[in-house]
Order: C-alpha cells, then sequence, then structure tokens
C-alpha cells in the first residue's frame, strides 16, 4: 500500500489514541486491524510523534505518556484526546439511512444488534430528523428476498414461476442463482438459468412463486459479477426514432447511442433493442409524438401497427 | 518538526484552551520548531493546516478575542463541538453497522473513517461481502444530508434558477434522489430531483430554520394521479403474469377484484389521462381499461391511429 499521508495518520490517531487510553494495553495487532494502521507506520507514530504530543509548556506533565512494551500500547494522560471525534451529521445520516434500509429488507428482529445501533446512532440526532434522510432500495417482498438470501448463502437452487418482460411470457424455471442486489428501485437475482441453460438476471418483483430446494450447486469460478446493462456497442439492433419535446424522457430512461437536437426542441436518438416487445411498448406508448426514422426489418412501423391490432383485439372481443 | 507532530499539537492546543487564541498565541504556544518565525510563511501554513483539520471535520471555531479592537480573529476547539457525543456501540452493534455499510455502500462516502471514530471493526466480525446495492452519494447528496440534518438551508441551481431551499426530506428512490423542502424564492412548498442540480450546492448555518411539525415530503406517486385533468376513478384489468409486479407497484389497497383465473382488477385515481394510458400500455395486451367509458373510448382511438 502507499504511505500514509500525514492527514492520514492524523485521522487514525485521533480516533485510536481515545481507544488505546481506556483500555489496559491492547495488544499491537489489535490497534493495526482495528484502525487499518500498518504496524511499522503504528509504531513510529507512537514512538516518535505521539511522545511529543502535549500543550504549552510541554514539560512532562503536559505530554502524553507513550509505552509500548511486549507488543501491548498504553497511553497516558491524553486528557485533551480523551474522546474520539463526533461523526458529521453528513456522516451519521449517511450511516443511519444506509442502515435502516437494510434493517428494512431483513424481515423483523427489531431487538437486534443492527436496530440497538440505529437507536443510538438516531440519539444523537434532532428530533424527526432521524426520518429526515431515507434511501429505498426497491419494494418486494421480505419473504422473497429472505429465500433468495438464504439460496446464495447456501449455495441451494430454487424453483421461480418468472414473467420475462421481454418475451412478455410466464414460465417456471431452476435457477441456481449467485447474487442479489438492488438496482434503480428495484430488486434483482442473478444466476444460472436451468431452463436457459445460460446465466440470467431476474426482477424479484416479476417472480409470482418462489420454491427453495435442496438441490446444492457449486459456483463456476466465471461466474459473471458485473450487473446486465443494456449494450450500446452496436451488438444490439439499433432504431432511430424522432421525438417531440414531451418526450424527451426516453433519452434519460433509456440507454442510447446519441442525441441530436432539432428545430422546436424535437430530438433524434438512437436507441439498441434489447427486444422487439420493448419496441412495442415505447412505439405503442409514444403514439403520435415519435416519428421512425430508421429501424431494421421487423423493426419498424409494421411491428408497431401489429401491436396496436393485437392490443385492439382485447377491447374488441 | 513533522506535519503530524504539529497538527496534532495544534488540535490539542485548540481543545485545551478555555479562550480564542489568535494565530500568533497559538504559535507561541507550541514548540519553537512547529511553524516557521517568518510571518509570512507562518501565516501560509497555519491557513492551509486550518483548511485541512476544517476539511477533516475538525469544528474549528472562529471568534473575536474579547478585549481587541480591532477585533482579532481567535481560534479554538470547544470540546462540546468535538467530542463523540453517542451512547457507546457494543462490538456487536458496531459489526451489524459495519455489515450493513458493506451491503448498501455509498458511494464516494468515506466507508473507514466514520468507524474508526466508533472504536474501529476488528478484522474478526468482518466478514467480506458483496454489496447488494451502490447507492450515489456525491458532494451535493452529502452536503444535503448534512444541510437536512443540522437545519442549514441549500443553495443551488436548478433548471436555470437560483433557489434557496429549507430541506426537509432526502430520499433515494427508484435509482434517484429526491429532496423535499420549502423554496424560499417563491415561499413554496418544491420537490427536487437532486441529479438535476446544476454546479455546487452552498449550504447557510446551522440551525437556520424551524423544521414544521409536518414536513414537506417527497413524492413519487404515479405521474396519472396529478394533473388539470377531471378526477376520474379508472379500473384496470390485469392478467396473471403482471400480477406481482403490479400489486407491488400499486399497492395491495388498490386492488378490487381478485379473479379466479389469476387476473385482477386495479382501481386508480386519474388526472393525467396521458401519463395514465401510457401506463397502461407497458402491459400490452396483458391489460384491459375497463372503465369508464371515455377512458377506454380514447385508448381505443389511441390505437386504432396507430395500425
Amino acid at each position: 500500500m502507499t504511505a500514509l499521508t500525514a492527514l492520514d495518520r492524523l485521522r487514525r490517531l485521533l480516533a485510536a489514541i481515545p481507544w488505546v487510553a481506556e483500555r489496559d494495553g491492547p495488544h499491537i495487532d489489535e490497534i493495526v486491524a482495528r484502525f487499518d494502521y500498518p504496524r511499522s507506520e503504528l509504531l513510529e507514530d507512537l514512538e516518535h510523534v505521539l511522545f511529543f504530543v502535549g500543550v504549552h509548556p510541554f514539560t512532562p506533565d503536559c505530554l502524553i505518556d507513550v509505552t509500548v512494551a511486549d507488543e501491548r500500547v498504553w497511553i497516558r494522560y491524553a486528557d485533551w484526546f480523551r474522546r474520539p471525534m463526533r461523526l458529521g451529521a453528513a456522516e451519521t445520516m449517511a450511516l443511519y439511512a444506509a442502515g435502516r434500509s437494510v434493517a428494512a429488507m431483513t424481515a423483523g428482529d427489531e431487538l437486534g444488534p443492527l436496530e440497538r445501533a440505529l437507536t443510538k446512532l438516531a440519539s444523537g440526532m434532532g428530533s424527526g430528523v432521524d426520518l429526515a434522510v431515507e434511501v429505498r432500495l426497491g419494494a418486494g417482498s421480505a419473504d422473497l428476498i429472505d429465500v433468495i438470501r438464504t439460496a446464495v448463502a447456501d449455495s441451494t437452487s430454487v424453483d421461480i414461476d418468472y414473467y420475462s418482460y421481454g418475451r412478455d411470457a410466464a414460465a417456471v424455471r431452476r435457477i441456481d442463482p449467485y447474487r442479489y442486489y438492488a438496482d434503480k428501485g428495484h430488486w434483482y437475482v442473478s444466476g444460472h438459468c436451468h431452463l436457459a441453460d445460460a446465466q440470467r438476471v431476474f426482477r424479484l418483483d416479476r417472480i409470482s412463486s418462489c420454491a427453495a430446494t435442496n438441490v446444492g450447486f457449486s459456483r463456476p469460478a466465471t461466474a459473471d459479477q458485473t450487473l446486465e446493462h443494456i449494450p450500446t456497442d452496436g451488438r444490439l439492433p439499433e432504431v432511430v426514432l424522432e421525438l417531440d419535446a414531451e418526450s424527451r424522457w426516453v433519452v434519460e430512461e433509456y440507454p442510447h447511442m446519441g442525441v441530436e437536437e432539432l428545430d422546436e426542441n424535437r430530438l433524434r436518438v438512437s436507441l439498441p433493442v434489447s427486444s422487439p416487445r420493448w419496441l412495442e411498448r415505447l412505439l405503442l406508448r409514444l403514439g403520435p409524438t415519435s416519428r421512425i426514422i430508421e429501424a431494421p426489418d421487423g423493426l419498424g412501423s409494421d411491428l408497431c401497427a401489429g401491436a396496436a391490432a393485437r392490443v385492439l383485439a382485447r377491447y374488441r372481443g | 518538526m513533522k506535519k503530524l507532530e504539529r497538527l496534532l499539537n495544534l488540535v490539542a492546543a485548540m481543545l485545551a484552551t478555555e479562550q480564542p487564541l489568535s494565530r500568533h498565541d497559538l504559535r507561541e504556544r507550541l514548540p519553537n520548531d512547529a511553524y516557521s518565525s517568518n510571518d509570512e510563511s507562518f501565516r501560509r501554513t497555519f491557513e492551509r493546516d486550518k483548511d485541512e483539520l476544517r476539511a477533516m471535520g475538525v469544528p474549528l471555531s472562529v471568534e473575536g478575542i474579547p478585549g481587541t479592537d480591532p477585533p482579532l480573529d481567535g481560534y479554538r476547539i470547544r470540546p462540546t463541538d468535538y467530542e463523540a457525543d453517542l451512547p457507546p456501540l457494543s462490538p456487536d452493534e458496531l459489526a451489524a453497522l459495519h455489515l450493513a455499510s458493506n451491503l448498501v455502500r455509498l458511494s464516494e462516502a468515506p466507508t473507514a473513517d466514520p468507524f474508526w471514530r466508533l472504536g474501529g471493526v476488528s478484522e474478526h466480525s468482518q466478514a467480506e461481502v458483496g454489496a447488494v446495492a451502490e447507492v450515489p452519494a456525491g458532494e451535493a447528496v452529502r452536503l444535503l444530508m448534512g444541510a437536512t440534518a443540522d437545519r442549514r438551508t441549500a443553495t443551488f441551481s436548478y433548471n436555470g434558477k437560483t433557489r434557496t431551499v429549507e430541506p426537509h426530506r432526502l430520499v433515494f428512490t427508484r435509482g434517484r434522489w429526491y429532496l423535499a423542502g420549502h423554496d424560499r424564492g417563491p415561499a413554496e412548498s418544491r420537490q427536487f430531483r437532486v441529479d438535476r442540480i446544476s454546479g455546487p450546492v452552498t449550504t447557510g448555518d446551522e440551525a437556520g430554520f424551524a423544521r414544521p411539525d409536518v414536513p414537506v415530503d417527497v413524492n413519487v406517486d404515479p405521474a396519472w394521479r396529478y394533473g388539470d385533468d377531471p378526477a376520474v376513478v379508472a379500473e384496470l384489468l390485469v392478467e396473471e403474469r403482471h400480477v406481482p409486479w403490479v400489486v407491488d407497484f400499486l399497492g395491495e389497497e388498490a386492488v378490487t377484484e381478485w379473479r379466479p383465473d389469476g387476473s385482477v382488477v386495479v382501481a386508480e385515481p386519474v388526472r393525467n389521462r396521458a401519463a395514465f394510458r401510457s401506463f397502461v400500455l407497458t402491459f400490452l395486451d396483458g391489460a384491459e381499461l375497463l372503465r369508464p367509458p371515455d377512458l377506454r373510448e380514447d385508448m381505443i382511438n389511441w390505437l386504432e391511429a396507430l395500425r
């Protein structure tokens, strides 16, 4: 690791001094681990810096007393540093909000250590302030998250009844879940799908039922860790649309390969098409506020007209 | 003298004093070799030290020194501002909090330093866990968190206008941060998307406004519930394959009928018809707008034009 700067060391010392001073000679290795303080730098700072720290007039009674012996450290007479520095409002808020979002996804256990820690953090905030900042990871049943989390932790397969948005169809699949995560307000599980015989990502709110199995799996070393995104590198077919001002949301909502501003606040955007169903939805929603400028065969106005006719069939009975 | 030694002595001197000290008093109270005897180079080094300590979060206060005229700036650190005031966390509480902050990572936020100040997390309790969520938390979000907690106003540029806001709520939802509060400009309740703030956020003094009993809340209800169209309640039949999602999204209270084939009927208040039509079309032929008749007619006409 790169050498610590003076400020890196100061941060660690201001936290470590009160911690050591409160204890009867903790082991050096414990200080190293707790404060991520490389051993040689810690020893250097204790014996060659802290030893000379104190207040005016720096007579022995005004200096911090440091003893390093038998792999243990004692710090005495460090009254100015008797307490660690307080957490700033933003830091406390960040910890609290992250902690609460985790507490919300783990069903129950109101007296667990996390809940107790959060209560203590909240006690340092003004009334009502504890609830002022909130991180909502995603809607979703805590019970389902619980089944998935357990299956990931135990490496056991699950059977899910899954609605595929891209194919607009539901099917039961067995999956080997590798990891679960929240992204943009939704929960996902990624893993090996036995039906597709490939790695896939599933959105939890599209799983209508989920059953744990006791079938174990071993996770391949090459399992993809990254979140799956719609590629914008030309691997997918593209359509070029011209949009009215009121349809600019498309540009914020979906990955695209470039936007060109036109007259009257209109714009032209090039979109990768991850599935024909996705494009059908988009074109039906946009209606006359968009024009198809370029599209590969089967992804142009025919697709839109076909989808409109299919939906209309419901209304015509 | 080493910089680390100088900074430690400087912090100790400022914590130990009960009166604010001028920078020259501070120089005299530090060992001779702490600062240069050249006044100009001392001033520069002292200013930089002060800035760096502040950036670290050291609550260094500047006060006029009593009895000086013109008043001289004096510096000190009040122990009541500096010292941790939380009840100590037990090792299992600290470990649970540490685990939580690893699971849900606020990106760009320092992860280790707050935990050192809470007593440090020992290696043994630190199971390596993969994050389940990465929440963007850059400079603007951190400043707004602090402003919301400390009741500071926040000033920023939004849609080309400068706004000064009393922040009440800061919520990360559906992948974005939203700020809700009282906008002092037009004096009204407003909500902002943090990713649309352009340029830096500056914050006012602590306790710069009173938090009302009923703070302004972030509202991310669906767009069709707000608008200028006459209010109607629309009924939508949703096929079984979409039911888990739609019930999650609208809540069970929206469901007025559970049909034996697994489909449901949901009722939604609509004040923006275009937004609701757009929502219904995301189901393709997996949903049907049942009532009221004029909304149904609008939908048929919309589709006819696309056919």
